[in-house]
């Protein structure tokens, strides 16, 4: 079974693979607004895998600690928004898709930690929920802000 | 000197609280309820630091300023140094320290709040900021600026104009900032209240710029008393950025809104803040008497929880939010959201006010409210309130206040109908340099973006100045 240092590695892997997606979707607009959109993205997804590599670095949990062996993790890219296949992307389909690939992140670690676990692994999920859930705050407020749709507060 | 301990050490040293006015006296104050580190507790708290070789707290920053350099400066107690750092990227390093989100900013991003607590990197600046402003003949960040001789005009002294005058004039640039109001620091002072951003702060940064060669007047509403071919054509300016906020407050469109008793949170705040309607009469712009009253604010964000925290200064008997998701959408700062629970304020989430019932002379009795509850999650994870069917129920409230989003400022918008605006009437920009559809006119902040953060405002700002300069560059070469 994989340790923590591998399942790092492995998320890392995760947001390599959605700054790829942002960037090859930059073909499929004209927009100005979504192209900047798309590379604010492509800008935030980087900023990801450096936090994550800061992790995996500072040496904060055991790396060695192996997960469990009844845990069911699917280790693909399973990001499948069926948004993704369009040949031409608005503003909104990006904005949708972002999320959407946030909230399986969040969906996932909440699913995690149903299970048993081990502290260290346990308290490694809780911390990248939060994580994923503060990813998913970002995006909106991009969004937003890019499109000029920030401040409504109720 | 001190200098960082051990890397397994420092993770030992916990986070240091900010210490803070006592909650029931300071529910009876306007004096600040942070009271800010001392000089041990910065550096303790700095040393807490993992000075990791990849910062990804700058990343969280939205002016990327550098904070591991600055927070090292602090350990090894060179003020100085910390100051001139944090400067090279953010002028209103006293203002960002007390009113950014930092928990969801760079404090986020710190890799220490990823099984920790985050480093308060917030509280450091605030400190260091502090301290450069009581000693401010110890600043070294003095050079020669070679001038340009170009002329620019910066509409609005909110966060987004003053950090574009900042970085304009230190390019050399001639720079006028054009206000509407009487005093300067837009949202700052007529929005913000004295107890989480006292206005001296305000004040004091202003006339760092000052200093510097910024040129400031006052009570000109651009748009109306001065159109904006009237700076170029009469004035001689080269560029305008504008910045002028987001000022038209939004209503609910429910019924019994024109009622005496309901204000918008911006009236309401502009009164206590700017016109010192709390003391009436000697100041003379009045508000309802919140005394031993009912108030009630609609809204869950940090504007919403200034002006909860303003009625229950004004003496509220209660002092109520009521808004329709739960606290955990809430968008106001985790800090305000814990200092306005301390200070007896009371929550009313997943309700949302129907309609305002008056009495025969128009004046607010209560608030009808309906209960609410989240719906299921779509795919984005987006949990819409939904109402609950006959739930009904009635509030008493004398006054409320409607703390629900400000829209853009319609002044300069409507007398230039040549720049092009998006469907919610902010101005669309060009994001990488932020020059409207209108040539030499630039715009920046919650004008462009509908009402956010300070620090986000101050980033546009920043990119705008960049894109002025090379704009005023461009011209020169032609």
């Amino acid at each position: 079974m994989i340790n923590i240092n591998e399942l790092l590695k492995f998320a890392i892997t995760i947001e390599v693979s959605s700054q790829e997606f942002y960037k090859n979707a930059q073909s499929k607009t004209n927009d100005s607004k979504t192209l900047t959109l798309l590379k604010e993205l492509y800008l935030e997804e980087q900023k990801h895998e450096r936090l994550l590599q800061n992790l995996l670095d500072s040496c904060l949990y055991d790396g060695t600690v192996s997960l469990p062996s009844n845990l069911n993790i699917n280790f693909k890219d399973s990001h499948n928004h069926p948004d993704e296949s369009k040949e031409k992307l608005t503003f909104e389909d990006i904005t949708n898709i972002s999320l959407a690939r946030e909230n399986k992140a969040i969906l996932l670690f909440e699913n995690l930690l149903k299970f048993e676990l081990p502290e260290e692994i346990k308290e490694l999920f809780e911390n990248l929920l939060k994580e994923e859930k503060s990813h998913h705050h970002q995006v909106s407020t991009l969004s937003k802000q890019i499109e000029g749709t920030m401040g409504n507060e109720n | 000197m001190a200098s960082f301990p051990d890397k397994k050490d420092r993770m030992k040293i916990q986070r240091h609280d900010m210490p803070e006015q006592d909650p029931l006296k300071r529910s009876t104050n306007f004096l600040e309820v942070n009271l800010g580190y001392d000089k041990e507790t910065a550096i303790v708290e700095a040393q807490r630091c993992l000075q990791c070789k990849t910062p990804t707290c700058v990343d969280g920053c939205p002016v990327n300023i550098k904070i591991d350099q600055f927070i090292k400066y602090i350990v090894e107690d060179d003020m100085n140094l910390a100051i001139d750092k944090i400067k090279e990227d953010s002028f209103l390093p006293a203002v960002c320290g007390r009113v950014c989100p930092q928990e969801k900013q760079c404090e986020s991003t710190c890799v220490l709040a990823k099984r920790k607590e985050s480093v308060a990197i917030g509280r450091l600046e605030r400190y260091v900021a502090d301290w450069s402003l009581k000693n401010p003949n110890l600043n070294h960040q003095k050079k020669t600026i070679q001038k340009i001789n170009k002329k620019v005009a910066i509409v609005g002294s909110g966060p987004s104009g003053l950090a574009c005058a900042a970085d304009l004039i230190n390019l050399g640039v001639d720079v006028t900032v054009f206000e509407a109001l009487h005093e300067l620091g837009g949202v700052l002072v007529y929005g913000i209240p004295e107890f989480r951003l006292p206005k001296d702060i305000v004040k004091a940064e202003i006339q760092k710029l000052k200093d510097l060669g910024v040129k400031f007047e006052k009570n000109v509403v651009v748009g109306k008393t001065l159109t904006i071919e009237e700076i170029f054509n009469e004035e001689g300016f080269d560029a305008i950025f504008l910045g002028v906020g987001a000022g038209l407050p939004k209503f609910m469109k429910i019924p019994g809104e024109e009622y005496a008793g309901v204000y918008s949170a911006n009236e309401f705040l502009t009164r206590v803040n700017l016109m010192k309607s709390d003391q009436f009469p000697k100041f003379d712009s009045p508000i309802l008497n919140c005394k031993g009253k009912n108030v009630a604010i609609i809204g869950g964000g940090n504007t919403a929880m200034d002006a909860v925290r303003v009625a229950k200064r004004l003496g509220a008997k209660h002092a109520y939010i009521i808004y329709r998701r739960s606290l955990e959408e809430m968008p106001a700062r985790d800090e305000e959201i814990h200092h306005a629970q301390a200070e007896g304020i009371e929550f009313l989430n997943l309700t949302n006010p129907v309609r305002y019932i008056g009495d025969k002379n128009q004046k607010l009795l209560q608030i009808e409210c309906l209960k609410m509850e989240l719906g299921q999650a779509d795919q984005s994870g987006r949990r819409r309130p939904i109402p609950i069917e006959n739930s009904e129920y009635k509030i008493d409230i004398d006054i409320a206040v409607v703390a629900i989003g400000n829209g853009s400022n319609p002044l300069i918008i409507e007398s230039n109908p040549e720049i092009e605006i998006n469907q919610w009437k902010n101005i669309v920009v060009n994001h990488d340099n932020m020059e409207t559809s209108k040539k030499a006119v630039f715009a920046g902040g919650d004008i462009v973006t509908g009402g956010a953060t300070v620090i986000l405002a101050m980033g546009a700002g920043r990119k705008a100045a960049k894109g002025i300069y090379n704009f005023l560059n461009m011209e020169v070469s032609k």
